[in-house]
């Protein structure tokens, strides 16, 4: 009994002073995203797609907010899983996901290059096609405000006025307030220093409040600025 | 009342500052309505970004074996084109200079192999030369092993310009006129011969038996080597020519080329 006790203590200790090196012991063996990568480097293509499943989801959400349109960002998301695996061995540790969000914003860039349509000239283009979202939710049932359609309505006019952004300034917006990148991963990403992640920052910031106020009485009471 | 900078605040709200400029700015916004205003609209701003909810996948995006042929080359400039074939011959050419070198270096630092009679015969007579003086053959021998290296058995002052075993021809035949310089210094009665000697077709015409021998640049250039290695250490070291120790640093040097060259064509292959 009192071995068993002993042994129960050394566990209880163990954890306590070394918990991530026991629960890796312990648990089902999840090699790290660096761990990953050098497998994939040596030409395991199973250990590239183990980070393909990890990263995927994000890499197609900042390219979609990126380019705004799905097609194009799938296109973007495949071209850059190829490219990173080609790439594999330019990869040397640290931070996997920004240095694939590199590789992510170079194919959208790419693409943006390329692209023969324009995005929306202005907000109120838009609103004469009759795509003007907060309006109609509005005119709704008011008796039964739908919040779930509301933000997807919300959720589409943002995602026009980030298409007024520069591209660059789009693309450390959507890593910064949608994807909660820090500064330094941004910076790691698009290529640049902190004092340009930080400037590009607050102009996008300050032009998509601009675009916002210009038309408030179209935004839900609960979300204008 | 000075403002904080916006970009600042941008920064602040996303805790992307140092702890100076933290302080500063919980320290204003203390006192000012303005940034404080600045600060929530921001905030907003941001807040609403985060609203955007996360696209559904249309698809899965994983790497297969298909994807992962080589993609069709762009079209190469000629150089580019000419580069994957040149890599081998260069290759190949950079292990046989490495084996060429080698062989004279290693024949250099053995010695000249073949000592004929008359060269022993030559080489008696030098030894009673004036002691720093190098044996030569004489002219009959010279002609019979025209190919082959003479024995130099008692370095000289003269050897110090003379031939060395790594000499190639046109430095041999640049020494042989040090000799005749260094002769003029140090036995001007028989520097005058020695400069004939050298100057008929590069070969060296054996004076009388008196005259004092001196080297020949085309026999120790083909000899790859006519002195010992003990000549080398009793000697003056600087008689042999470039030393031992430089000999192997340059056939190192060479090797690492020779490496080098073969790792890249190696990767080159391998590359997908």
């Amino acid at each position: 009994m009192i071995w068993l006790s002993f042994f129960l203590f050394l566990m209880a200790a163990a954890l306590l002073l070394w918990p991530k090196h026991v629960a890796h012991a312990v648990a089902l063996d999840e090699p790290d995203d660096d761990e990953l990568a050098h497998r994939a480097q040596r030409g395991d293509r199973t250990a590239f797609n183990r980070l393909v499943g990890r990263h995927q989801s994000l890499a197609y959400n900042v390219a979609y907010r990126t380019l705004g349109d799905g097609d194009r960002a799938a296109d973007a998301t495949q071209e850059a899983f190829l490219a990173a695996y080609r790439r594999i061995d330019s990869y040397h540790g640290g931070n996997f996901r920004a240095w694939l969000m590199r590789v992510v914003k170079n194919q959208c860039f790419d693409l943006m290059r390329y692209e023969k349509r324009r995005p929306a000239a202005s907000l109120d283009a838009m609103l004469v096609l009759g795509e003007a979202p907060t309006p109609a939710v509005e005119h709704a049932r008011p008796d039964a405000p739908d919040e779930a359609m509301m933000r997807a309505e919300l959720a589409s006019w943002l995602q026009e006025v980030l298409m007024q952004l520069p591209h660059d300034q789009r693309m450390t917006l959507v890593m910064s307030d949608v994807q909660g990148f820090s500064y330094e991963e941004i910076a790691t990403a698009m290529e640049t220093e902190l004092g340009t992640v930080k400037s590009r920052l607050f102009r996008a910031r300050r032009r998509v409040r601009e675009l916002l106020q210009s038309q408030a009485e179209l935004l839900p009471h609960a979300y204008r600025l | 009342m000075e403002h904080v900078e916006p970009i600042l605040l941008s920064a602040f709200l996303d805790e992307e500052v140092t702890a100076d400029e933290r302080k500063q700015v919980e320290h204003h916004l203390a006192g000012c309505d303005a940034c404080r205003a600045e600060l929530q609209s921001l905030r907003a701003t941001a807040s609403l970004l985060r609203l955007l909810p996360e696209a559904p996948l249309p698809r899965t995006f994983y790497v297969t074996e298909a994807m992962v042929a080589p993609a069709p080359r762009a079209a190469e400039s000629w150089w580019q084109r000419l580069m994957p074939r040149l890599a081998p011959l260069g290759a190949v050419a950079a292990m046989l200079l490495v084996l060429v070198l080698s062989a004279q270096l290693f024949m250099g630092g053995l010695g000249a192999p073949t000592a004929t009679e008359p060269d022993i015969a030559a080489s008696s007579m030098a030894t009673e030369a004036p002691a720093g003086e190098i044996a030569l053959e004489a002219e009959g021998n010279f002609d019979d092993a025209s190919d082959d290296a003479r024995v130099m058995e008692e370095p000289t002052e003269e050897a110090e310009d003379g031939p060395d075993a790594a000499m190639t021809l046109p430095e041999a035949t640049e020494a042989a006129e040090e000799p005749e310089a260094a002769e003029e210094g140090d036995d001007a009665g028989n520097a005058a011969e020695p400069t004939e000697a050298v100057m008929e077709d590069n070969v060296l015409v054996d004076p009388p038996a008196a005259q004092p021998p001196v080297i020949s640049a085309r026999g120790n250039a083909e000899g790859g080597g006519s002195a010992q290695p003990g000549d080398g250490a009793a000697g003056s070291p600087a008689a042999s020519g470039p030393s031992p120790l430089l000999n192997i640093a340059t056939g190192l040097l060479l090797l690492a080329i020779f490496l080098l060259a073969l790792r890249v064509l190696l990767y080159r292959r391998r590359a997908p």
